[in-house]
């Protein structure tokens, strides 16, 4: 159950926060801003 | 392995599929960067090509997969992933456009490069996807016809993405990105090749053939097949199987709890089917020694999987069948734990298996609770549906360190989980199987 729990309430969320995070950041080094 | 620590080399595993391409760009050397928005768009087309290739896993019914993590939250993850893919993978183009309104010029199909018009139909093929998967009914689209949409349009949007990431070739120069990306795209091959060719062979190798059927209450039947040529397959209480009539790589297959006991000798296997579609309503119709194609056993939804100490089963309507399963095998068994069965029907007479229910109270420590939405007029018995006022009345004091097993269309399991939470159940000690997964 707790699997089941984390996998449905976080994971996806968890995902999608990596995801914007990440490619903001790729952006931010490739660009320079950094 | 212990079950926990590979389901967490699992979810570790799932990160690096998804995020290690953009990590690597941003840890190695690379080319020259650009301006911001076009590199953020690159990320965004790089992250949408990882989670696109990904969803070939939460559906695959890989057993090394499934035996982790429950088949109904596999899809609601794999279904809520789906969208994000689509926003993510529209973010792409977006940003290229914002960042150099030329490149919108990329659109006209018929004067744009390969590379651009490959990722345009991508993008199409995606859009086309996931519209047609969450408004399948409301578009009057059939199932069937819908699988094979799906498929085309999920095979086309990965091939076409690669095919577009390789033209451009900017990232994918360095050999580094090419040869992870090839690895990427060899593991979803592999599951796609997995899925439409070996599993259906290993199918038409091991059928079954029905035993015979039974006409059960509330418009079910219960279907027993026998293997043909074939040891047959072991199972626990509580999982479930795809069934098909047709030729498994038609690929019309449809999941149905067992409803037999796991404990049978007999190599019989069992499930309880009631109608409601174009398969189901032809259930009856089944002659014995009629061949039937079985891929299974599926399904984490198991009370071996949990130790016990009291067992609280909770079931709507045809939900009832893992949970006959399990009450059958305790039988079998001979367990004397104490148990409840909280089972919600529409009607007296619709109430699927209530002789034997009636049976097995003698034979288990177990107490059944009917309750109905339209009861008969004679019946004293609770009324409406299962609510936390109704479990208090007949759960024991300590009715916090029971393990609940919930079974049933996912708002009775919205409901039962929302009572379970107010009369403060820990969740952990809550099981659920919900009858809605495609």
């Amino acid at each position: 159950m707790d699997i089941q729990h984390i996998i449905e309430r976080w994971f996806v969320i968890v995902t999608i926060v990596l995801c914007l995070g990440l490619a903001l950041l790729f952006g931010a080094i490739q660009a320079g801003l950094f | 392995m212990k079950k926990k620590t590979l389901t967490y080399m699992w979810l570790v595993f799932y990160f690096l599929m998804v995020f290690l391409p953009l990590v690597l760009l941003m840890i190695f050397p690379k080319p020259p960067g650009r301006e911001f928005l076009r590199e953020v768009s690159v990320a965004s087309g790089f992250l949408a090509m990882a989670l696109l290739g990904l969803q070939t896993i939460p559906t695959s019914r890989l057993k090394f997969f499934t035996r982790l993590f429950p088949m109904d939250t596999l899809y609601t993850f794999h279904h809520r992933l789906s969208v994000f893919t689509l926003i993510i993978t529209l973010a792409h183009p977006i940003l290229l456009f914002i960042n150099n309104p030329e490149t919108l010029r990329l659109l006209n199909l018929a004067t744009a490069p390969w590379r651009a018009r490959a990722g345009v139909t991508a993008v199409l093929a995606m859009l086309v996807l996931v519209v047609t998967s969450i408004w399948r009914e409301a578009m009057k689209i059939k199932y069937d016809i819908w699988r094979w949409i799906h498929d085309a349009m999920s095979f086309g949007a990965i091939g076409l993405a690669l095919y577009h990431m390789f033209k451009v070739n900017y990232y994918m120069s360095l050999t580094y990105q090419r040869v992870l990306w090839l690895g990427l795209t060899g593991i979803w091959v592999a599951i796609i090749l997995y899925m439409r060719i070996a599993r259906p062979i290993k199918m038409i190798n091991s059928p079954y053939i029905v035993d015979h059927v039974e006409e059960e209450r509330g418009q079910s039947w219960s279907l027993y097949l026998k293997p043909d040529g074939h040891d047959g397959m072991d199972f626990e209480a509580g999982q479930f199987a795809w069934i098909t009539t047709e030729s498994p790589f038609i690929f019309r297959e449809n999941p149905f709890s067992f409803s037999i006991s796991s404990e049978h000798k007999d190599n019989l296997i069992g499930f309880t089917i009631k109608e409601l579609g174009d398969f189901t309503n032809k259930i009856g119709e089944l002659k014995p020694g009629q061949t039937v194609y079985v891929d299974g056993p599926y399904g984490t939804f198991s009370m071996d999987e949990h130790r016990c100490k009291e067992m609280v089963y909770i079931a709507g309507g045809i939900g009832s069948a893992p949970v006959m399963s399990m009450l059958r095998t305790l039988a079998d068994r001979g367990c004397e734990k104490r148990m409840f069965f909280f089972y919600g029907n529409p009607t007296w007479e619709s109430i699927i298996y209530r002789e034997e229910l009636e049976e097995l109270e003698k034979k288990l420590n177990l107490e059944l609770i009917h309750v109905l939405e339209k009861p008969p007029e004679w019946w004293e018995g609770e009324r409406g549906f299962i609510t936390a006022d109704i479990l208090q009345r007949y759960l024991p004091d300590d009715f916090k360190e029971a393990t609940y097993f919930l079974c049933g269309p996912l708002p009775m399991i919205e409901a039962v989980e929302g009572a379970l939470h107010n009369i403060h159940v820990p969740s952990t000690h809550v099981f659920s199987e919900q009858y809605e997964m495609a």
